[in-house]
């Protein structure tokens, strides 16, 4: 056999896919082994209560980690507001962002991929370089926090800078947008599902997933979602559809009068609380009174309450929920429903 | 940005290839806990990744430290399988990598001499005959400089050639 059979016969040796719900399976195992691991470091650095694990918005398994969150004082209200996107104004290249999707946008930001260095500085891991754009790969993220709960990821990158088109080797199919552009589609199994779609448009490599809790969305929807881009420039955020957030700042219970305070105080001291250290809600909090979250069940049956300072959990009863409910908004409990 | 997304992003993007690598690395068809363990082990050690470098290779570091240790492992004396609760690190099936690979005769005569040769040609073999690693690469994962990952790379070939029958000059 010459070298360029062996080289030849080499090449050909075949490869396998992971099975897809094995990959989901093995993936989830990693994040738990992250977590853990994480909840681990933490208890070492005592002094760091929850601020320390990053900045971002994070949504892992589309769960809110609230207890990163000390300081989450918003509510879905459902009004909206155009979200200006100015992260973006440092990148030398032209945006495109999404106009449609099957499913309602409740929030809207700006995100990135780092790619440079890292120093380590007083028992905490710093970016260096996270001013230059160079290192960086923008991304938006669309959330939608009702049932069933979505995350909606549109990433970019420059061609050839960290990876192009031609190198995304493992998306299953190849599909057509409008405009004769192609695109490579592939998705994950129905355990958690989701959908990714990437197509090369203006010199740009152009990256759409969505991870839905449940009822993935159709290969149809993900290609008419990549047809609705629209160029977005930073300062025409009331002209895009979709650049809107319905979240809005949440003002604490400082309105309700001293005296109901404490008793909601009261109340939440004397709940039992499960001693649980790590509760992940799907959605932000319905309230906020100081170190307390606080959320009504969509059912409008019972009120869950996370105590930010230790992370402590408790789920009310029924009696418990319908007092504080009526403490907190003078109403009964499931009265909108 | 979270470590976690990051490292999701890289499972999504190169754990099937990692998959591959292991079944080529460590000779055994279950190796999904140590794809497992790679992405645990680079989510450990995010901290002293250096942001230029190329997470591909880095990865491909991690799993081939992985793979060594694990062939260490096997090779280990049989006194672990008196221990009952070991057992979830031993094959809970009957597949063989060449089976879930589906190599045909002539396939799994090249993974079979691949699986006989000295680690270090099986390194550079896998990498840069069958996963097409630029030399650059290569070297990368291996810790190698270029011109050893050249020579290494052309006396694993002919021992490969000796193993499947036949010399490279022969023909």
């Amino acid at each position: 056999m010459n070298n360029k059979n062996l080289d030849e016969l080499l090449k050909s040796m075949p490869s396998k896919r992971l099975d897809p719900s094995k990959k989901d399976d093995i993936h989830q195992s990693i994040m738990d082994g992250a977590d853990k691991h994480e909840r681990q470091s933490q208890w070492k650095r005592k002094r760091q209560s929850f601020v320390a694990i990053g900045g971002s918005f994070a949504v892992i398994a589309l769960a809110f980690m609230i207890l990163v969150l000390p300081n989450m004082d918003t509510i879905f209200t459902g009004d909206e507001e155009p979200v200006e996107i100015p992260e973006l104004e440092k990148f030398d290249h032209a945006f495109y962002l999404p106009t449609y999707a099957p499913f309602d946008i409740h929030e809207v930001e700006y995100d990135h991929f780092y790619f440079g260095a890292r120093e380590i500085k007083d028992d905490e891991v710093v970016y260096t370089q996270e001013d230059n754009p160079d290192y960086l790969l923008p991304k938006v993220v669309y959330f939608s926090h009702t049932d069933p709960v979505r995350k909606m990821d549109v990433s970019f990158s420059r061609k050839s800078e960290h990876g192009s088109y031609d190198e995304i080797e493992d998306y299953d199919e190849r599909v057509m947008l409008e405009g004769g552009i192609e695109a490579k589609y592939d998705e994950t199994s129905h355990d958690r599902p989701g959908q990714m779609i990437a197509w090369e448009y203006d010199d740009l490599l152009i990256q759409l997933s969505i991870r839905s809790i449940e009822e993935p969305v159709s290969r149809d929807d993900m290609i008419q979602i990549a047809e609705s881009f629209e160029k977005y420039e930073v300062g025409s955020a009331d002209e895009h559809s979709f650049l809107q957030n319905q979240i809005q700042e949440f003002e604490g219970l400082s309105s309700l009068g001293e005296e109901t305070t404490q008793q909601i105080r009261e109340h939440l001291d004397d709940a039992i609380w499960d001693g649980t250290t790590r509760v992940n809600m799907q959605y932000p909090p319905n309230y906020v009174l100081d170190e307390y979250r606080i959320w009504i069940h969509p059912q409008q049956d019972r009120i869950d309450v996370i105590n930010t300072d230790n992370g402590d959990h408790a789920e009310l009863g029924e009696a418990e929920s319908d007092e504080l409910y009526e403490l907190i908004t003078g109403d009964t409990l499931g009265s909108d429903s | 940005m979270q470590k976690t997304t990051l490292i999701s992003v890289w499972y999504e993007r190169y754990s099937d290839e990692l998959y591959n690598f292991l079944l080529y690395r460590v000779g055994k068809a279950d190796v999904e806990d140590l794809l497992q363990e790679v992405f645990i082990r680079a989510y450990k050690g995010l901290d002293s990744f250096n942001g230029d470098a190329n997470p591909k290779t880095w990865l491909y570091s991690i799993a081939r430290n992985i793979s060594i240790d694990e062939i260490r492992r096997r090779q280990r004396p049989k006194w672990k399988s008196m221990m009952p609760f070991e057992s979830h690190h031993e094959p809970k099936t009957e597949r063989t990598p060449e089976h879930v690979l589906e190599l045909d005769e002539e396939k799994q005569a090249v993974y079979q001499a691949i699986q006989s040769l000295k680690p270090a040609f099986r390194d550079v073999l896998i990498l840069r005959g069958i996963k097409e690693f630029s030399v650059r690469e290569a070297a990368d994962v291996l810790n190698w400089t270029e011109n050893k990952v050249r020579s290494t790379y052309h006396r694993a070939k002919q021992k490969l050639a000796d193993e499947i029958g036949g010399d490279p000059r022969e023909q």
